[in-house]
């Protein structure tokens, strides 16, 4: 993909989040009263100024004598799998964690972390790891550091 | 000097030490882990000090607070995570520095800036405190809003090559901050009718998703793809600045650490307003701007040096006025009056032996950091041996781990989560994600300051106008501007031209 074509998908992926943007900050927050600026002034200003923004983009893409030099790496293959799978984990930890509390779902996820995303089967390895690491953060975030981690309302272990 | 003699026993003594030490390795273990920060830490370090006598009390809440604020860079150079957001301009070159092979030098400056700095806004604060005090006062919402202005013109320095993407940047982390409960009115922003939204962004939160999150990603494709960087035995090598090095960057370190107190002693700015307003005037005044970004050694004095200023800087108002510039020392407001000592103009006259012996406590507490990080440098850099991808399992729990932490609230995670796609989708875009710390830092701060100002004017803008102070930061905020718009203009002129010759 040329750098053009990236910035022009950016710059309407950003133009997109603008015109969404503006839309609820109008319908969905009261302007205020009185002589000082109330609550909805500076996000829809933020907006405004994102939309313009994007627009800028839209058209150094198209005036751009030259492709950028600063273009990053080209995506890795899998790349994308990886995204969704660790945006995936992040989001389902957080979702167990509560649950089935800090000690279960650590073990759970870096365990699915080490299968899925790394691709490593070795069942020692992946008890090792997963067990260790989460044995270990509780001891030093929740013993040692006195940083609440939850036990869990489903099921609850204390050490 | 009879105060001064009279603190000297209440300092040097074993029980006060000891506060000092454990405060320290507590501040510095809560600012490394990203996600604790070192108001928890303070938090923390409060209960305990209960029991104590006043001196050993107050000098391990101080000890707790430097340890905290120094603490942040440790994981900002190793893992290009920022412990607090004070180090998050100290990420721009210290991470590029690990990964040249200069991890423990990174580090090693990092901790003597770190000390310099503390040391010299000590010096700065007991020279000048009523002076400092008094100017600072005058900071009222609008010469807070021009500063504000001022340090989002930074942006420009951050905005690597093309300043459009810098300023989109900070634009979507201003836009991030607004999400929650308004802070002036109270009126729900962007919270869809639910609770949960109503907490907003937490800043913290936000940073480890827009530096973790990509890392995280990066570093995984990189190992499923077998493109994976293996430990390299050189990263770990032992490696101290050189008295050259040091002597070289002496003067920039002496800004620094004179900007840092300033803007330290205003209340409500702090200390990542201060390191990337410092990093931007190290890249700006250097001779060599290319380097910054690379692995540019000034690019982590200069941050290091202001954050930590920013320490002697709050203890003006705080000590003089009973005001605290930040949640941190609000905790440490509270433990002074928890002990009997009342901040204020009296505390000066009343307590003279105390106020000295939190001077030293200052001191002590910097000599340990120099100490406890200096002989831990060749033990932090062990790290970099733990093959990337397992470690980055690690990063992954500890990250959530902080992130929860904050405010006890699986929110926070989501949005951990969300944020960090958001950061890695800009990253593939081009669009720096630097900038959109800068907007989630000074976010806040922008619309409450102008907003408080216009309530206070009644909407008249004068009250920007008729103010020395905010026209002095309105007009050095767009000589940055324009600098930076004749630089890049150029830039893109010069680019065809020189295509054309090719």
């Amino acid at each position: 993909m040329s750098s053009r074509l990236r910035d022009r998908i950016a710059a309407a992926a950003l133009l997109a989040v603008a015109l969404v943007w503006i839309v609820l900050v109008y319908t969905t927050i009261e302007p205020g009263q009185g002589v000082a600026m109330g609550p909805r002034a500076f996000p829809l200003f933020f907006g405004v100024v994102l939309g313009g923004l994007a627009l800028g983009l839209l058209a150094e893409s198209f005036t751009r004598l030259h492709e950028a030099d600063d273009e990053p790496a080209q995506a890795m293959p899998g790349e994308a799998t990886t995204v969704l799978a660790t945006i995936g984990s992040i989001v389902f930890y957080g979702a167990i964690m509560e649950s089935i509390g800090f000690i279960p779902s650590t073990i759970l996820v870096a365990a699915l972390m080490m299968v899925f995303v790394l691709r490593i089967w070795s069942p020692l390895k992946v008890a090792a790891m997963s067990i260790g690491l989460s044995l270990g953060c509780y001891l030093v975030f929740s013993k040692l550091l006195g940083t609440y981690l939850p036990p869990g309302t489903w099921i609850t272990i204390y050490i | 000097m009879d105060a001064f003699l009279s603190a000297l026993p209440l300092i040097f003594n074993g029980p006060v030490i000891g506060a000092i030490g454990l405060g320290t390795v507590i501040g510095l273990v809560f600012g490394t882990i990203p996600g604790l920060t070192f108001t928890m830490a303070l938090s923390l370090a409060l209960p305990i000090t209960f029991g104590m006598a006043p001196m050993p009390a107050i000098a391990m809440l101080v000890a707790t607070y430097i340890g905290g604020m120094t603490g942040g860079s440790v994981s900002a150079i190793l893992i290009n995570i920022p412990g607090t957001p004070s180090a998050a301009a100290t990420a721009l070159d210290g991470y590029p520095m690990r990964k040249a092979g200069k991890a423990s030098l990174a580090l090693s400056l990092a901790v003597l800036s770190s000390t310099f700095g503390g040391l010299v806004s000590l010096l700065i604060m007991v020279v000048s405190v009523n002076f400092v005090a008094r100017l600072a006062i005058k900071f009222g919402p609008a010469e807070i809003f021009a500063l504000v202005v001022f340090g989002m013109s930074t942006i420009c320095g951050l905005a690597e090559k093309s300043l459009l993407r810098g300023v989109i940047g900070g634009m979507i982390g201003l836009m991030l901050m607004t999400v929650g409960l308004d802070e002036i009115s109270g009126e729900q922003r962007m919270t869809f009718g639910t609770v949960t939204f109503q907490q907003g962004v937490d800043l913290v939160v936000a940073m480890i998703g827009l530096f973790a999150v990509p890392h995280i990603i990066t570093t995984f494709s990189a190992y499923r793809a077998g493109l994976q960087v293996q430990p390299n035995p050189q990263d770990v090598r032992f490696e101290l600045p050189s008295w050259g090095l040091l002597r070289r960057t002496f003067n920039l370190a002496m800004r620094c650490a004179g900007l840092g107190t300033l803007i330290g002693s205003i209340p409500g700015t702090g200390g990542p307003i201060a390191a990337f307003i410092a990093y931007d005037h190290a890249r700006r005044f250097s001779k060599d701007r290319s380097r910054f970004g690379k692995g540019a050694e000034e690019g982590v004095i200069a941050p290091e040096t202001a954050n930590n200023a920013v320490t002697g800087g709050t203890f003006i108002p705080l000590l003089s006025l009973g005001i605290p510039g930040d949640p941190a020392t609000a905790v440490i407001l509270s433990g002074l009056l928890i002990h009997g000592l009342f901040p204020g103009p009296t505390l000066f006259l009343e307590h003279p032996t105390e106020v000295y012996g939190i001077y030293l406590a200052i001191i002590l507490a910097y000599v340990f950091i120099l100490f406890v990080q200096l002989l831990g440098i060749r033990f932090f850099v062990k790290i970099l041996m733990v093959p990337p991808h397992l470690l980055t399992v690690a990063i992954t729990v500890m990250c959530v781990i902080g992130a929860y932490a904050i405010r006890n609230s699986v929110f926070d995670v989501y949005t951990l989560a969300a944020v960090g796609l958001i950061g890695y989708l800009l990253l593939r875009a081009r669009i720096p994600t630097t900038p959109v710390v800068l907007g989630l830092v000074l976010g806040p701060i922008l619309e409450r300051e102008y907003r408080t100002a216009m309530i206070l004017s009644q909407g008249h803008y004068d009250i920007f106008y008729t103010s020395p102070t905010a026209m002095v930061f309105f007009a050095l905020a767009l000589l940055v501007i324009g600098l930076q718009a004749r630089a890049s203009m150029g830039a893109r002129a010069r680019a065809p031209a020189s295509e054309q010759e090719a």
